[in-house]
């Protein structure tokens, strides 16, 4: 805001020196057609973005509305439009018990880690933010690291290790492994956002008579809630995506999660239902897409914590 | 990131008075999010090994979930509730992915682990060779004697042995064949399907030419499993052999015209370029709509042309119009083979239930329950006594057994190896970038042989 103010500002004193004259005026006129350049650049990057994002959506949409032979119509990928309009995929999806019921698992996988996920990250990211002690730095980039570890390396042992835990096929095999994930990314976030906030917050607390545990309770907490949100949100995301643990520790049918089992639908042996497919995964989008339209605020100023340094 | 300590005010250090006040605090927030953590998540199993709660004596059988109306009794909602009411213990029904890829990668891992998650496993027959080589199949070589092995495909029973060893009992096939348009082949005036690969070229071309029909011959060419299966058809029809798991014969001459035959079904224009990303749902789709002479597929394309619901409403073919054959050859003194397979029942080595799994196994590959998988799911039988049922060929007039039992006889099984998905990976790639064009079939023997080679090199 306070930038545009002053190029604004600045261009309408130059302009107000100059008054009148077509030469005189070329300094504006020519900035202005650099800022015609560099819109169109923006937007035509803003327009390549979100086509290579929302096409393929938007390719999903269609083979969840029309009749699986449509799918197999020559070219096929020809017009976005669907050839004929068909909800019976929907109806197949909402009818499956299965599918209601790993809705639930992945709810239940989910919303556990992200609670998991907050309650260890939150303090975690408060006590790196504020302390001062030796090799901060090095356990911030060893937590960073965490999340660059590949996973599939480490599915055997911890196949092994959750066997001799007996939690195999258990949704805890699933939740631990995921907030292990999840949380370097959760630390970071709030760690930058908990920086950012000034320590004279509750300093002044203190100096009103409050501990440290309510200091961060009453005054961080409710200051942090765009930090806190965004990384729930960002945390609930990646688990509700997440596809190797939970097809790996989970051996129920009854206890997949939604990822688990959409590849599942099919017509027979070999010819995948893709129409039902389809539908299932926007189905499943919806809630992620609801969450982040509704938090969208708050998820931008949490993720530009400490961005900018002041 | 270097600066972050020194970005800190030191005042900072007055805010947590000390790191230990710190800690107790985070350690009350960690017993608190236990504590929700349980309640969240509640339900956990406690059973012992395996995780499953499945009760003493019960058997768990890990299968995918299109063979379960097989074994539901009419009125059921649950399946084996025929074989429960004869028997001691009950089964439980364990569902696997449908993508066969994913369910290897699950089953390996759980048999690595020693893991009794199933007792009874229903897989691919590459499996009883990759796993049982690692010791983690029941040797069934006692339970299974040469006699009982009499009535089953012997193919079959070859692809469960290694190292004299038996791990697996047949459950049921899965076979290749050419399907045809016999309409328009009599149209163009051939009284018989192709015998070789060259006539299929030839009397394709012809009927697209003069019967404006888009294509010619439909297959599965994508990079995957099926892929790789077809690659090694294109050779055996052609007289030559890649690999018996042992030794590599992918620079044969004969191995090389199979792979060229492949390639030129593109180049000729009687495949389109597409099929090399075609899987068999692609493959088959022209064929129903009535755009293909010719399709290379597995026996459920028998299901899917007598009863084109299933496949959509864009069926225009009738099942008269379609022949089936053999698939063609190189030349007609090589005698017809088709390379497929099937699934095969397993018995896990870390199995506690090996008694009752073996009777599961029996119950599931017995005569009557071939002959109820096939009227249920029309899955070809691995017994020849079902295969050669004749009121079975008579209900079903549109199907392998009536059609086309010569061509279940012909199958071979994909190469038996302890590393077979391996090389299966080397080879569906090699075929896919031949069939892309991406080079020459001379290079793609190569390609194969030298991966292969290397992939044999660890089993000395």
């Amino acid at each position: 805001m306070s930038t545009q103010f002053e190029v604004s500002a600045v261009r309408r004193s130059r302009a107000f020196r100059h008054p009148g004259g077509a030469g005189r005026i070329e300094p504006g006129h020519h900035a202005a057609k650099r800022r015609q350049r560099v819109d169109l650049v923006l937007w035509g990057g803003v327009t390549v973005i979100l086509l290579s994002v929302v096409l393929p959506l938007l390719l999903v949409l269609k083979i969840s509305l029309e009749p699986p032979s449509a799918l197999n119509t020559f070219p096929h990928w020809s017009t976005l439009l669907p050839h004929s309009l068909t909800f019976s995929h929907y109806t197949t999806i909402f009818k499956d018990s299965q599918f209601l019921g790993s809705l639930k698992s992945s709810l239940i996988i989910a919303g556990a880690t992200t609670i998991v996920t907050l309650l260890i990250g939150g303090p975690a990211a408060y006590a790196l933010s504020r302390l001062r002690f030796r090799f901060r730095t090095t356990i911030m980039a060893g937590i960073l690291a965490i999340s660059f570890f590949p996973m599939v390396a480490i599915i055997a042992p911890m196949f092994i290790q959750f066997k001799e835990l007996g939690l195999l096929n258990s949704y805890f095999a699933v939740i631990i492994t995921d907030t292990v994930f999840v949380l370097p990314l959760a630390i970071w976030i709030l760690a930058a956002f908990f920086r950012q906030l000034p320590p004279d917050l509750e300093r002044a607390a203190k100096v009103d008579g409050a501990s440290t545990l309510q200091a961060f309770w009453h005054v961080i907490v409710p200051l942090s809630a765009p930090g806190v949100v965004s990384a729930a949100i960002l945390t609930f995301i990646s688990t509700w995506n997440e596809y190797l643990f939970a097809n790996t520790f989970l051996f129920d049918a009854s206890k997949w999660p939604v990822t688990v089992l959409i590849p599942n639908f099919e017509q027979s042996r070999l010819v995948p239902d893709y129409g039902a497919q389809a539908a299932a995964a926007l189905v499943v989008t919806i809630p992620i897409l609801l969450l982040v339209l509704f938090f969208q605020r708050r998820i931008v100023s949490g993720l530009t914590a400490g961005a900018v340094v002041g | 990131m270097k600066r972050t300590d020194d970005q800190i005010p030191t005042l900072n250090l007055y805010v947590a008075t000390n790191r230990r006040q710190f800690l107790k605090q985070g350690g009350s927030a960690l017993a608190a999010m236990s504590a929700l953590g349980l309640a969240a998540c509640g339900g956990s199993s406690s059973s012992s090994s395996g995780g499953l709660n499945r009760g003493v004596g019960n058997i768990a059988l890990g299968t995918t979930s299109d063979v379960v109306p097989a074994f539901t009794a009419s009125g059921q909602k649950q399946p084996f509730t025929l074989f429960d009411a004869q028997h001691k213990f009950k089964v439980k029904y364990v569902q696997e992915n449908s993508d066969t890829d994913t369910y290897l990668t699950n089953i390996r891992t759980q048999l690595r682990a020693g893991t009794d998650v199933v007792d009874v496993i229903a897989g691919d027959v590459s499996w009883g060779v990759q796993f049982g080589s690692q010791g983690w199949l029941a040797d069934l070589t006692n339970k299974f004697p040469t006699s009982a092995q009499a009535d089953f495909l012997p193919s079959m029973i070859q692809s469960c042995t290694w190292n004299g060893k038996l791990y697996g009992v047949p459950f049921y096939m899965d076979d290749g064949y050419l399907f045809y348009r016999k309409d328009l082949l009599e149209r163009a005036g051939y009284s018989a399907p192709p015998q070789t690969w060259s006539e299929l070229q030839e009397m394709s071309l012809k009927v697209m030419q003069d019967q404006k029909i888009k294509y010619g011959f439909m297959f599965s060419g994508a990079n995957f499993e099926g892929g790789t299966l077809l690659g090694i058809e294109f050779v055996k029809t052609s007289g030559g052999t890649i690999t018996d798991g042992k030794t590599v014969t992918a620079t044969s001459p004969r191995a090389i015209e199979g792979l060229t035959i492949e390639r030129s079904m593109i180049t000729k224009g009687i495949s389109p370029e597409a099929v090399a990303d075609y899987q068999e749902p692609n493959a088959e789709a022209p064929f129903i709509a009535g755009d293909a002479v010719f399709l290379r597929n597995w026996t459920y394309e028998f299901e899917d042309i007598a009863n084109p619901k299933g496949t959509g409403s864009g069926a225009k073919i009738h099942p008269s119009q379609v022949g089936v054959a053999p698939l063609p050859r190189a030349s007609t003194s090589i005698s017809p083979v088709n390379v497929g397979g099937g699934w095969n029942l397993y018995i896990n080595a870390n199995s506690p239930n090996q008694e009752a799994g073996w009777e599961l196994v029996q119950y599931m590959t017995s005569p009557a329950q071939q002959t109820q998988t096939f009227e249920a799911i029309q899955y070809n039988p691995t017994r020849l006594s079902v295969l050669n049922d004749g009121g079975l060929a008579a209900k079903y007039p549109f199907s392998a057994i009536n059609l086309a039992k010569a061509e279940v006889m012909q199958t071979i099984t994909p190469p038996r190896s302890p590393f077979y998905k391996d090389m299966s990976t080397v080879m569906a790639a090699q075929f896919n970038a031949m069939l892309r064009g991406a080079q020459t079939p001379e290079q793609t023997a190569h390609n194969v042989q030298s991966g292969l080679e290397k992939i044999v090199s660890q089993s000395v």
